[in-house]
């Protein structure tokens, strides 16, 4: 071997070296940093079609509810033991259990200096009269003096009743579920619930702080949600699934090059572009995106049974160049056109995933298309450096199956013609499903619990609201005020249990001047009535005065700062983005969503149904992916065309190309709703499956090895798929199964593409 | 008291529906008689407190004396001293107390209004008929004077007890029950409540308010037939079954 050749060998491991440590240098600083990594399913996904005024009332919304967890105890002992405890920690704050006798007084003092701007319901004469002669009268006797128009308990009065079975019991919140009272505890946590290391800590933290409580109230029955549990759950889920696909891929590996080539140096060696390829995926993922999300990762899992496809060709040369003939560097000659060509297919299928607007899904195309790099870079420049030449004497147990499955491959007409007609039985029946639980790893424990106080709660959803837009904060309180109007209405029907906006509270300037008025208008029926009832003079004439003289502010949206008695409902109010304006209505037990939907036609108003929109947003982008995968393959079958030619082409593209068809075809027949994962998964199917047919195509060593590397090559990519075939997340495990079956029947169809029809007719 | 009896604070806030011991003090009226002079003895009855062991006595002893009613129709005249105004509001309608389900407040004179105070609900309907629910849990007062009245007027010694700290003294036929608020906020509104009368059944109720009024309401004809409720009354209590 010419000197050259040797030192250009040499210098292409150099370079990779000065690669790798770049890389390894890059992880080490981000790590440094400080890595984050998403758990928030919803930030996987596109934005949703909504106005980005709208969108953004929403995150605002989303982030305030995201940070509460709610407890529910059936004993007030141990619930108040919980609050001095969820007190003491650094994890929670706003921790809210006694209603503190302040909060009415602030109420009191808040409204009442404005009672005249006030709404209340119906005639104010009528009003005063029948508060005054109800049994409640007692209460408002002391205010008598100065609201003897009874103005400021007319306005409680018209407040809407709190959701639920929610109820001020003894000056705490409580809630009912049929012959049990729960005491309420809310808190939020700190952090951010999203957060990875800030969800662990208040988990552990609420935890830890229940069985302190159990332990002194060994009878009590404490309930709990929040977001922040589910976060949780769905992260610990996606950690343990991460880790049992990789160590189950790795372990496969190791089994399968052990004893297929029975030498540990092979081992060693088919584990290095694996880790090259890992740490170039993390690298680049970490440097492109703020966050990388944990699914991404457990995504990125199965890349080790792709990322080892390349070692396995280069090892099975060993078979083909026995003896004094082999040498790495010719090795590497026989396979480098293959496994490149195999790597541009693998990267074009993944490509399909970038175009997308989809962040999750560019995560994993970004991370996986990396990971291949880097394993291609270690097998083409190092292996040559690092083999040795090694003596093959025995065939190893794969390669007699190996031998066995060329012998007879399956000829591509009767393929096609089984595969066109299963797809034509089934493809018509296929089903979809869009529904965003595919995203959610079930915890049936917290869904029951969450679904049992959210009714206690009065139903409402923090997934569907109203959201009122504005220029200006008067415009927004009177646009609300209108929508609440038609609320009423609805509420009335039946149709809504609930509903809650700022306006019940800060009424628009127009609603509280018109009030004014009204009583201006209507002074002399007042003036009878306080004559009548037997008013004492002064109390006449100082009520007269204040109708002529209003307090010379009014009631403002500024209230709503650091007053205890408003606290709980500072969240409705969004306030100023770009100069618009926005604020929150909040529903509860909603009936029929189309009757609110309708609402959007009052001006300013969205309705936002979160559950709805990530799954049109999910339904629109498998409808997109179906497309892609169609593009995907043109774009393939093109390039295999021209590289090909006509008549060799079919032998390289429809192997795989019947694989995916097959592989829909039974997903369909099974009854699977398909969704987008599983189109993304057939685009993978393609973009692996090629790689099948390419080597046999490009083969210069004969059949034999190359049918020894795809069958290890598919092996480990089944085995790492069919674990990810077994996770709890539907989308992941409908996108394993399908990559799972697709590249059986890929593997099963590609000695397909090593038959030579056409060296027969050339002899 | 309240940590000290944890079961009974869990039924709290005088969920008759629910209370295992209903309508004990079910207080029958005798259309016999009307006025008395239980104002003048009524302070000395706040020297005679039944603490929580002369409780259980005092249940056996209105259960036994007043046994119970499922309906109750009454008269009532109300007198008001308010300090704002020159003269006593006075107003007179019907009351109704039917087990298990609340007590209708039915004023005819001077205005016509009704209100039904129920464990879950307190709702009000005006002369039109057109029903209004009271918010009484946005506002702890009214859910508390809502209690405090539920418990009084349908004699649910164990309601009563969790509100107030009662007083009780016989003097001859006569009877007195004192009433003192626990509660801050109930302090707030009452000083005391006065419940008196003659035998087995209620005359009075004068309640003495925080805010220096006075409140006297005579009851009378008195009726525990019809048993059932008539379509009208039905209606009054139709949400709270």
């Amino acid at each position: 071997m010419p000197e050259s050749i040797q030192n250009n060998y040499c210098s292409a491991a150099r370079i990779w070296s000065v690669v790798v440590l770049t890389m390894i240098g890059l992880l080490t600083w981000e790590l440094l940093c400080g890595v984050k990594f998403e758990t928030n399913i919803l930030k996987l996904l596109p934005p949703t079609e909504q106005d980005p005024h709208v969108e953004k009332a929403v995150n605002n919304f989303a982030e305030h509810l995201s940070r509460r967890l709610v407890f529910l105890a059936d004993d007030k002992n141990a619930a108040s033991a919980l609050a001095e405890l969820l007190e003491a920690t650094t994890s929670f704050t706003d921790v809210q259990f006694k209603v503190e006798d302040r909060e009415d007084h602030d109420f009191y003092e808040t409204f009442f200096p404005y009672r005249e701007f006030l709404p209340g319901n119906g005639d104010v004469v009528e009003q005063a009269k029948q508060l005054l002669y109800s049994p409640m009268s007692a209460a408002f006797s002391r205010t008598l003096e100065d609201d003897p128009l009874l103005l400021f308990p007319s306005f409680l009065k018209s407040l809407p009743e709190p959701p639920g079975t929610i109820a001020k019991t003894d000056g705490f919140l409580t809630v009912q579920d049929k012959e049990i009272t729960f005491y309420v505890v809310q808190a939020n946590m700190r952090g951010s619930p999203f957060s990875r290391k800030d969800q662990r800590t208040a988990v552990q933290e609420a935890n830890s702080l229940l069985h302190k409580v159990y332990d002194i109230f060994p009878h009590a029955d404490i309930l709990t949600t929040g977001m922040v549990y589910f976060a949780e759950a769905g992260a610990r889920s996606a950690e343990t699934e991460a880790s049992i696909i990789s160590t189950g891929s790795i372990i496969g590996v190791i089994l399968l090059i052990f004893f297929t080539f029975r030498s540990l140096r092979h081992v060693l060696m088919s584990l290095l572009p694996i880790a090259v390829g890992f740490l170039c995926a993390f690298s680049i993922s970490f440097l492109i995106f703020p966050k990388v999300h944990l699914i991404t990762m457990g995504f990125g899992a199965s890349l080790i049974g792709v990322c080892i496809d390349y070692s396995f060709h280069y090892f099975a040369e060993q078979y083909a160049l026995r003896g004094e003939r082999w040498d790495p560097r010719l090795a590497l000659k026989h396979i480098t056109p293959g496994i490149t060509l195999g790597l541009i297919t693998s990267i074009m299928g993944y490509i399909g995933l970038l175009i997308a607007p989809f962040p999750g899904l560019r995560q994993m195309a970004v991370f996986s298309s990396v990971g291949l790099i880097g394993a291609f870079g270690t097998v083409y420049c190092w292996y040559p450096v690092l083999s040795r030449k090694v003596v093959m004497e025995n065939d190893p147990l794969l390669l007699k199956l190996a031998d066995r499955l060329i012998k007879r491959p399956p000829p591509l007409i009767i393929i096609t013609v089984i595969v066109l007609v299963t797809s034509a039985l089934f493809i018509p029946r296929i089903k979809t499903n869009d529904d965003i639980r595919l995203l959610q790893t079930p915890n049936h424990e917290l869904v029951t619990q969450e679904k049992r106080i959210r009714e206690m709660m009065g139903g409402v959803d923090g997934g569907r609201f109203l959201v009122v837009r504005g220029d200006s904060p008067e415009q927004v309180l009177q646009r609300e005020e209108t929508l609440q109007n038609s609320l009423a209405d609805l509420k009335r029907s039946g149709t809504l249990g609930y509903y809650q906006g700022i306006s019940t509270f800060i009424p628009s300037r127009k609603t509280q001047k018109a009030r004014h008025e009204k009583l201006i208008k209507q002074q002399p029926q007042i003036l009878a009535y306080l004559a009548e009832t037997g008013f004492e003079q002064t109390v006449i004439n100082k009520t007269t005065q204040r109708l002529q003289n209003p307090p010379s502010s009014w009631i403002t949206l500024r209230m709503l700062e650091n007053n205890g008695a408003l606290s709980e409902l500072r969240h409705l109010w969004i306030g100023e983005q770009d100069d618009i304006y926005s604020s929150i209505v909040v529903l509860g037990s909603l009936e029929d969503e189309l009757a609110v939907e309708a609402l959007e036609s009052l001006p300013g108003v969205a309705y936002v149904d979160k559950v709805r929109d990530v799954s049109n947003v999910l339904s629109r982008y498998r409808i997109f992916a179906g497309k892609a995968v169609f593009v995907s393959y043109a774009v393939i079958a093109l390039f295999l065309a021209w590289r090909y030619g006509v008549r060799r082409f079919p032998q390289v593209f429809f192997p795989p190309c019947m694989a995916a068809l097959l592989t829909i075809s039974l997903l369909s027949a099974t009854g699977d709703p398909i969704n987008i994962f599983h189109y993304l998964a057939i685009l993978l199917v393609l973009g692996i499956g090629i790689d099948y047919t390419i080597f046999f195509a490009e083969s210069r060593s004969g059949n034999r090895c190359i049918m020894l590397a795809v069958l290890s090559s598919a092996i480990t990519t089944i085995l790492s798929f069919g674990l990810l075939s077994l996770s709890s997340t539907q989308a992941l495990s409908g996108f394993g199964k399908t990559v799972f079956l697709g590249i059986l029947f890929a593997l099963a169809f590609s000695p397909v593409a090593g038959i030579n029809y056409f060296k027969h007719d050339e002899n | 008291m309240n940590s000290s009896y944890p079961g009974v604070t869990t039924q709290g806030s005088g969920k008759l529906t629910h209370s295992p011991i209903l309508y004990l003090l079910l207080i029958t009226l005798h259309p016999l008689l009307v006025a008395s002079a239980a104002c003048n003895e009524s302070p000395l009855v706040f020297d005679f407190p039944i603490n929580d062991d002369s409780l259980n006595a005092f249940h056996q002893k209105a259960k036994n004396k007043l046994g119970h009613a499922d309906v109750l129709r009454a008269k009532f005249t109300q007198h008001k001293k308010i300090k704002a105004l020159k003269r006593p509001l006075v107003s007179s309608g019907s009351f109704i107390v039917v087990r298990n389900h609340g007590v209708g407040w039915l004023v005819e004179k001077p205005i016509q209004t009704r209100f039904v105070m129920t464990p879950d609900a307190l709702i009000q309907e005006d002369a039109m008929g057109k029903k209004q629910s009271l918010p009484v849990d946005r506002h702890p007062w009214a859910r508390l004077i809502a209690d405090a009245f539920l418990s009084i007027y349908s004699g649910n010694a164990d309601a009563m007890d969790q509100h107030f700290s009662i007083f009780y003294r016989e003097s001859g036929s006569m009877w007195f029950i004192g009433l003192k608020p626990r509660d801050k906020r109930l302090k707030q509104i009452f000083n005391h409540v006065l419940l008196s009368g003659v035998n087995e059944r209620l005359d009075q109720v004068v309640m003495d308010e925080a805010a220096g009024d006075v409140t006297t309401i005579n009851f009378s004809e008195l009726k525990t037939e019809p048993r059932e409720l008539n379509e009208d009354e039905h209606a009054l209590f139709g949400g709270s079954n």
